[in-house]
């Protein structure tokens, strides 16, 4: 399993669309927050609750649809480039690559998630602090914004694995948007409990009525359902 | 210096080393389309073995399958003994080299590296067998800017990586100019020499017939013939000689007389079978008669290799 990680973490080091996804990344931050903040601090943001949200929004979601994107297309690609044979060849036990898959995005989306969050304070807290107003940030509030990044990644490893389609993966993880908000018009308040409802609450943004440990163990179940149909697809599917 | 594991060849029976290659009773459905129909053959160590048969034959499925990237619809393939899957080490006991299965955006050393954490080999041996491949000025190169021939050459790095016993190719050869298919050719006798075990599919014997000690010919999936290259081309290359003289009757005759036979046809051409156009020559020398004509009509590799795989119904 450690030779099969360290096989995917040199491979995602050694293509440029991993920088690439981090200057995405970057810019993302740079560009919510500052313009965001920039316009509504002090006028429309005055509430810690809402202070905070272009932070909550920037890594919550752009970053994190920003990576799923990246880890569903990095998975599907394999199949693209006909790389999946070499790696299939080196876990013939097919569920071993899925789990090296795994744990090397997720570690992946940790230090982006992470990173992103680190820069996107840093450029929130002084133009907070210059307004006289706070962040009300917790240790709790920090973790779960940084934690939808990698639950979202181990979706899109699944997504990616079970397409095979960069292009398909990428279809279904941008189509689930309108697609849940069209579900939303059927499930009413329900709809909180699909995916990207589920990033509202894990943040706490405005609106949210589920808990914050709710919402996360929701998501973790979404990533492990996801997960353990990409297992079985993977296990019965020939490489041809 | 790269290190190598040598087989130990026991002969056994008439000869044969074990084998180390089964594939017993393989067939491949795909829906409604048998790719591999109960195909069984076997490869022993220490050899060179060619996978023939024309594009669909079912060769790749077949490669595939022994290799558990495809299951079988029925039977089963093993190396050594087990399914690939059951292998310890699959990367140190079995090399392989099938279609392009590289980044086109990585470079060869990358992409090297990759499959030396793969296999848990040494980054050292990444430059050797750049080295070996005669790849290393292009080592840092994009994989996507390659030519056919260095991406087969790089496909022989990685299939080498775990330093196996055997290695499985599908078709090596293919696309490679005839610098490169001697190459390809000495390169691979090289490593027989030192012990591997190696099975190459190809769909033109022409390419491996100077490389090869045994063939498994299919055609259609099904298994044709499991023979020593020596003794499937004894098999079909009778020699086949057209002769033309004044007098056919008496060659015919002559022929005769020395064990041969010979057909005189409607244009008066004699077509003798059996007997090398050397030999005809000094017959029809004794006998006095005056040759126009003498064509060697004998099979070529081709022809033999054509006879044998020629599609009787299409695959795919």
């Amino acid at each position: 399993m450690i030779t099969l990680i360290h096989s995917q973490v040199l491979g995602l080091r050694t293509l440029r669309s991993t920088y690439g996804v981090l200057l995405g990344a970057v810019a993302a931050v740079l560009v919510m927050v500052l313009a965001d903040l920039g316009t509504n601090l002090g006028v429309a943001y005055v509430e810690p609750v809402e202070v905070r949200e272009p932070v909550m929004i920037t890594v919550g979601v752009i970053v994190t649809i920003i990576v799923c994107l990246y880890a569903a297309s990095g998975v599907a690609g394999d199949y693209r480039y006909g790389t999946i044979t070499q790696r299939l060849l080196a876990a013939p036990r097919r569920s071993r690559l899925l789990m090296a898959s795994l744990a090397t995005y997720t570690a992946f989306a940790i230090v982006v998630g992470a990173a992103a969050m680190g820069l996107a304070l840093a450029i929130a807290q002084p133009l907070v602090a210059a307004e006289d107003l706070t962040l009300g940030l917790t240790p709790v509030i920090v973790v779960s914004a940084i934690a939808t990044v990698p639950l979202f990644a181990i979706v899109g490893v699944s997504i990616g694995t079970i397409c095979r389609s960069q292009a398909a993966a990428v279809l279904v993880i941008v189509g689930w948007f309108p697609a849940e908000r069209l579900l939303g018009l059927a499930l009413g308040d329900w709809v909180a409990y699909l995916p990207y409802g589920l990033i509202n609450q894990l943040l706490g943004l405005d609106g949210a009525t589920l808990g914050r440990g709710t919402a996360v163990l929701c998501l973790s179940g979404y990533a492990a359902v996801s997960a353990l149909l990409a297992a079985a697809v993977l296990a019965r599917r020939d490489v041809s | 210096m790269l290190k190598t594991r040598i087989i130990q060849n026991e002969p056994t029976g008439a000869g044969r080393s074990p084998s180390i290659i089964e594939v017993d009773g393989l067939s491949k459905d795909y829906g409604s389309v048998r790719a591999v129909d109960r195909l069984s053959f076997s490869v022993s160590a220490g050899t060179i073995t060619g996978f023939l048969g024309a594009n669909g034959s079912g060769k790749t499925t077949t490669l595939r399958a022994l290799l558990g990237l495809v299951a079988p619809t029925e039977g089963n393939c093993r190396i050594d003994g087990r399914r690939y899957r059951d292998l310890r080490r699959p990367l140190s006991t079995v090399g392989s080299m099938l279609e392009a299965t590289t980044h086109p955006a990585r470079t060869a050393r990358n992409h090297l590296a990759m499959l030396a954490a793969e296999a848990g080999a040494s980054r050292s041996r990444v430059g050797s067998l750049l080295e070996l491949v005669e790849l290393d000025a292009a080592a840092d190169r994009r994989v996507g800017g390659f030519s056919l021939g260095m991406r087969q050459r790089l496909g022989l790095a990685g299939a080498l990586m775990g330093d196996p016993a055997v290695l499985v190719l599908d078709e090596p050869a293919n696309g490679l100019d005839p610098e490169g298919i001697r190459w390809l050719r000495e390169f691979l006798r090289g490593l027989a020499a030192e012990g591997r075990t190696i099975l190459l599919s190809s769909h033109v014997l022409a390419e491996v017939a100077q490389t090869v000690d045994d063939v498994v010919v299919i055609k259609a999936g099904r298994l044709v013939t499991q023979a020593p290259l020596d003794t499937l081309l004894a098999a079909h290359a009778s020699h086949q000689v057209r002769v033309r003289t004044a007098q056919p009757d008496v060659l015919v005759t002559a022929l005769a007389a020395a064990g041969f036979t010979g057909i005189a046809g409607p244009d008066g051409a004699v077509v003798v079978t059996g007997c090398p156009p050397e030999q005809i020559g000094r017959l029809a020398l004794e006998h006095g008669l005056v040759l126009s004509e003498i064509t060697d009509e004998t099979p070529s590799l081709e022809d033999t290799f054509l006879a044998l795989t020629t599609q009787s119904e299409e695959i795919r």
